[in-house]
């Protein structure tokens, strides 16, 4: 007869052999262990269905099985299906395989106080709650022998810390639950979260949002190094995993014609002294601060808690700045007050003491929106990520000269790619759309920005 | 004490009703640091299980235990001539006791400042009740968190109200004399407690119950250890009988029985109807906070004991069975601790029953009727207490130890036990059902000797070994 992977859980379809238990030859009883199964729930034991002779074995351990497939051959008994007892499971378990996360504009952002960078690695992927620790059950009411086999002091350890003793596997006689048992199962889970690494950040309203699968052994495959996290990349990677597993994003692209801008700037600058040199992120700022008041939800944050959309009637701007440390966004303040010189004015200095590390926290605090320009770097478009509890953030690439269509033949133009991502929650689709056309059109002819703004 | 002047307008908690469920739960709740308010008719702190329950049934035991051990002490050379019952005084020496334990759970709430109001209280809405005092006086009382503790009252036979000669416990218990003839209708637990007092006191007791056997729910085995002495104390014991009229007249109450042979009438002084209790869920006004209760009365909870208004929480004999003081008082402590926003829950692997005749019968856990309902596989030790020394120095030589295991792992699933004492012996079975014990680890527990503790050691090492 063929032995199946039976239905073990609700939802669980395949997990991976962590051991196997019995092999050819060996006569098993009914309901005896053949082998362990890990799945995303937990560990499972699949019992023998009925009492008998193991003929062959068909999986090893680290093998994927899936529910349904033969997993040893047998003689005797008949193929009559059982079910494992899930009540066998023990820790949860997140595979261990590591998942590549797009790492796109997460570069131009820099929470407070100093660098932060493309998060590379893996970013933590929201399949994490599953696994993260919920609330114990406090309402299923159980009695008699339903109740876990523990004293009853080890069952409130285990509720207070949060741990469902239904999940943790006794070591003592019959089963029975010891404190060593409860504590040995929070020691494994965060293990199992962390990689034995130190418990990751916790944000404080998503604890374990940003926990972390096990890393495979990389030295298996030639030889590693590591070097410690600053603190700022942590909380960088702290406010990155957060921004992007919680908002629902959209990236809006859309091009400038920078033409006219960048022939008034060159004129500008021949004549202007350096502190005062003019940029095309210095006109954003102005166009930007601008279309923020005539699009005031693009200058607001959300606040489900209180079921309220909080818009803010002041607007400074981050910006990002490449520094050797990495990178960091200053902000320019009530940047709607004031006119395009004196923001160039301002940016080139803030600019300056950033590079230099002359800045200090508060210049990074209190940015309503974020202005990312990699146009200096080059590329053609990017998808920057929403710096919460922001909801609008503008990637600015490198404008480039392209034959344009204007009605009667093709003109070389200068053209600057614009990417804007905003939080859909607070933005609808049409918005974000108009807003981004918006400041196209106030690049193109600053007429605009005089007349709306 | 209650004190009834400037009842307040709101509290932080309040308690309604003052038995060991509610009393815990304001006491432990006012530990916690949770302003209290504790509602109850009575003058003081205890509910039914001090005034009208538990406690005078058990001081009105004693006396019925004295009685038979002085009488069967010529067995072993010690005659004693037939007491002189003053019934006067016992009744008053049960009162003391009442008075004494009451009287001191008063203090207690005046020490932990629970501000004990005496009346009535009804749910008005979800976070308002109706308190009445026993003048009539009515006052709107607002509430952050409520825990019901309303206790339950005994049910009487359709068409009968309690009066001088149909009796249910609460008047039993108030012992206002011993009639020449008493008939106990229920084989219940408080009917055969009370019916040992009567006839321990001089009257000539008879039990008819409806069902086959007495005690239902308990092991047969267990039963007829009981049944044995009860034979000699009682007059008769009708079982698979039905009560099918009762008519009061001058000179008693006048009985008509049924069973599968016909129906014959006899006349008894006094009838004690004792065929059940009802949880008081009735008054409360659960509609007008939106609580639900379930085809029996009791207040739907969930294992913070915690209603449909997660604020207010049900206990004791409102909130399911078993009826029994010290299940109330576990779950007084669960919601009481809920309510100051620990993570308790009521999950009791055994609550221990006890039935306070002589002799006592106690278990705790499965019982091997269940097992067998169940159709599940256990293994059982029975030790008879003959062969256990301090039995036989008791001059007795009646009771039996029942140890009911899973067969595999041992693991105890059930206590039980029949004798002197047995109400205290099954505190170890609740303790190692609690923990989790095998039988194993009874063998392995060194038990006093000479002591009839020693039939739960020699039971479990009647047990196969593991």
């Amino acid at each position: 007869m063929d032995i199946i992977v039976p239905e073990v859980s609700d939802g669980v379809t395949k997990g991976t052999v962590i051991s196997v238990a019995a092999g050819p030859g060996d006569t098993v009883e009914a309901d005896q262990t053949l082998l362990e199964m890990e799945t995303d729930k937990a560990v499972v034991a699949i019992p023998a269905p009925v009492a008998c002779t193991i003929t062959e074995v068909l999986v090893e351990e680290g093998q994927e099985i899936s529910v349904g497939e033969v997993i040893m051959r047998a003689e005797d008994g008949d193929t009559a299906e059982r079910s494992a007892d899930p009540a066998a499971g023990t820790a949860p378990s997140p595979e261990s395989e590591p998942v590549t996360a797009p790492a796109p504009a997460v570069a131009v952002q820099a929470p407070a106080p100093a660098p932060a960078a493309p998060a590379a690695s893996e970013p933590p992927e929201t399949p994490v709650a599953a696994d993260a620790p919920t609330e114990v059950d406090l309402s299923t009411v159980r009695t008699g022998d339903l109740v876990a086999p523990a004293a009853p002091s080890v069952r409130r350890l285990a509720r207070e810390l949060g741990v469902d003793i239904y999940q943790v596997q006794g070591t003592g006689p019959a089963g029975r639950i010891s404190e060593d048992d409860v504590r040995t199962f929070v020691r494994e889970t965060m293990r199992r979260i962390t990689g034995g690494g130190p418990a990751p950040a916790v944000t404080g309203e998503f604890p374990g949002l940003h926990a972390q699968r096990p890393l495979p052994d990389f030295t298996r495959w030639g030889p590693v190094h590591t070097e410690p996290l600053s603190k700022v990349r942590r909380i960088t990677a702290d406010a990155m995993g957060y921004a992007w597993s919680t908002i629902p994003m959209v990236t809006q692209e859309d091009a400038a014609d920078l033409t006219d801008f960048e022939r008034y700037r060159r004129e500008f600058n021949a004549k202007a002294p350096t502190e005062d040199k003019l940029t095309t992120t210095a006109l954003l700022l102005k166009v930007c601060a601008t279309a923020l008041k005539v699009f005031p939800q693009f200058n607001s944050s959300l606040d489900l808690a209180h079921g309220e959309l909080i818009l803010k009637d002041h607007v400074h701007i981050g910006v990002a700045v490449d520094t050797p440390g990495g990178l960091l966004v200053p902000v320019v303040r009530d940047a709607d007050t004031k006119g395009v010189a004196a923001l160039a004015r301002e940016l080139n200095d803030l600019a300056d003491r950033t590079r230099q590390r002359r800045i200090s926290p508060a210049d990074m605090e209190g940015g309503t929106f974020t202005i990312s320009n990699l146009g200096g770097i080059g590329g053609t478009g990017f998808t920057p990520i929403v710096y919460a509890p922001q909801v609008a953030i503008l990637g600015v690439s490198r404008a480039q000269m392209r034959p344009t269509w204007n009605g009667n033949e093709f003109a070389p133009r200068l053209i600057m790619p614009l990417s804007l991502t905003y939080d859909h929650r607070v933005i609808d689709g049409a918005d974000g759309a108009r807003f981004l056309r918006w400041i196209c059109r106030a690049v193109e002819d600053p007429f605009n920005l005089v007349m709306e703004g | 004490m209650s004190d009834q002047t400037g009842i307040p307008a709101r509290a932080q908690l309040v308690v309604v009703g003052a038995g060991p469920g509610g009393y815990h739960a304001a006491f432990h709740a006012a530990d916690l640091g949770l302003e209290v308010v504790l509602i109850d008719p009575a003058e003081n702190p205890g509910g039914v299980c001090l005034y009208r329950g538990c406690i005078p049934s058990k001081a009105l035991l004693h006396t019925a235990k004295l009685v038979s051990e002085t009488a069967e002490a010529a067995e072993i050379g010690m005659r004693f001539p037939p007491p002189e019952i003053d019934v006067d005084r016992v009744r008053e020496w049960k009162n003391e006791v009442i008075a004494k334990l009451t009287g001191g759970l008063g203090m207690k709430a005046k020490q932990k400042k629970v501000r004990h109001l005496r009346g009535t209280a009804r749910l008005t809405g979800p976070h308002v009740l109706r308190f009445t005092t026993p003048e009539g006086d009515s006052h709107d009382l607002e509430f952050e968190q409520a825990i019901l503790a309303a206790g339950s009252r005994p049910i009487m036979l359709p068409g009968f109200a309690p009066s001088a000669r149909i009796m249910n416990s609460t008047g039993a218990l108030e012992l206002q004399d011993v009639p020449a003839s008493l008939l106990v209708v229920g084989g219940g637990y408080i009917g055969l407690e009370l019916g040992s007092v009567y006839a321990a006191l001089g009257s000539r007791v008879s039990v008819v119950a409806v069902t086959l056997r007495q005690l239902p729910g308990c092991d047969r085995d267990l039963v007829s250890v009981l049944k044995r002495r009860l034979d000699k104390k009682f007059a008769a014991i009708m079982l698979n009988t039905k009560v099918a009229a009762m008519e009061e007249g001058p000179d008693g109450v006048t009985v008509t029985f049924e069973d599968k042979k016909g129906s014959r009438t006899e006349t008894f002084a006094k009838v004690l109807v004792s065929i059940g209790r009802r949880p008081n869920t009735q008054d409360l006004g659960l509609d007008s906070a939106g609580i639900a209760v379930d085809e029996h009365g009791f207040v739907v909870v969930d294992a913070q004991r915690r209603t449909a208004q997660s604020h207010i929480f049900a206990i004791g004999d409102i909130a399911g069975q078993p009826m029994l003081a010290h299940k109330a008082y576990r779950e007084a402590a669960v919601a009481a601790d809920a309510a100051a926003g620990r993570k308790s829950v009521y999950d009791p692997r055994a609550i221990p029953a006890v039935v306070f005749t002589d002799p006592e019968i106690a278990w705790c856990g499965l019982t091997e009727t269940e097992a067998r309902a169940a159709g599940r596989k256990v293994t059982t030790a029975k030790l008879p207490w003959r062969g256990n020394g301090r039995t036989l120095t008791l001059g007795r030589d009646d009771g039996m130890t029942k140890l009911i295991t899973e067969p595999d792992s041992g693991v105890i699933l059930g206590v039980a036990m029949a004798g002197p004492g047995a109400g205290e012996l099954i505190a170890e079975g609740v303790l190692a059902m609690e923990m989790a014990a095998t039988a194993e680890d009874l063998r392995q527990t060194i038990h006093p000797h000479p002591t009839l503790s020693e039939t739960v050691f020699d039971a479990a090492w009647s047990l196969p070994s593991q």
